[in-house]
């Protein structure tokens, strides 16, 4: 069975997804993805036993503090499946693309932009050599 | 955290002006 998800979604591999914690889904906002979700086991199939509900509590937790900050929590989501559902998974890849496509392009990336602007447009009143 | 920055393609509107997102997705490998 050969199934295709979108391409702009990466796949980061994990032992669990409760090895997600909270700092490596605010990284990679920071470095300026869009959206994240985690795919995690089925609940009570996880093979460390506890990891998948230990990431269904962080991203809970995440999303009310994405909102707060307001990059918006809609942009994280949690999902289960077992290893056979690819096609569920793929069906997700899509769901998702197509839901941070409705929230569009990240207020970080916006901000970041806006400050590297101004960091060039210093960079040239002080070095005006630098703007040619 | 490198594997994520190597993963992490900054989205960009397209030549056509749509919108292309990037989103991570942490997978288990079970």
């Amino acid at each position: 069975m050969r199934l295709s998800y979108p391409a702009n979604v990466k796949i980061v591999k994990v032992p669990c997804t409760g090895r997600v914690d909270l700092l490596l889904v605010l990284k990679a906002f920071e470095a300026g993805v869009d959206g994240v979700y985690l795919a995690g086991c089925l609940e009570g199939e996880c093979h460390f036993l506890k990891g998948n509900l230990r990431a269904k509590k962080r991203v809970q937790y995440l999303k009310t503090l994405l909102d707060e900050v307001g990059i918006g929590g809609g942009r994280l989501e949690m999902y289960n499946m077992s290893s056979a559902q690819g096609l569920r998974f793929a069906e997700i890849a899509r769901e998702m693309t197509e839901k941070v496509k409705g929230l569009g392009p990240s207020p970080v990336k916006r901000i970041r932009n806006v400050e590297c602007g101004v960091r060039n447009r210093n960079s040239e009143i002080r070095n005006p050599k630098s703007a040619l | 955290m490198e594997a994520i920055q190597e993963k992490v393609e900054v989205s960009s509107m397209t030549q056509t002006g749509s919108f292309e997102p990037a989103i991570l997705a942490f997978c288990c490998e079970h």
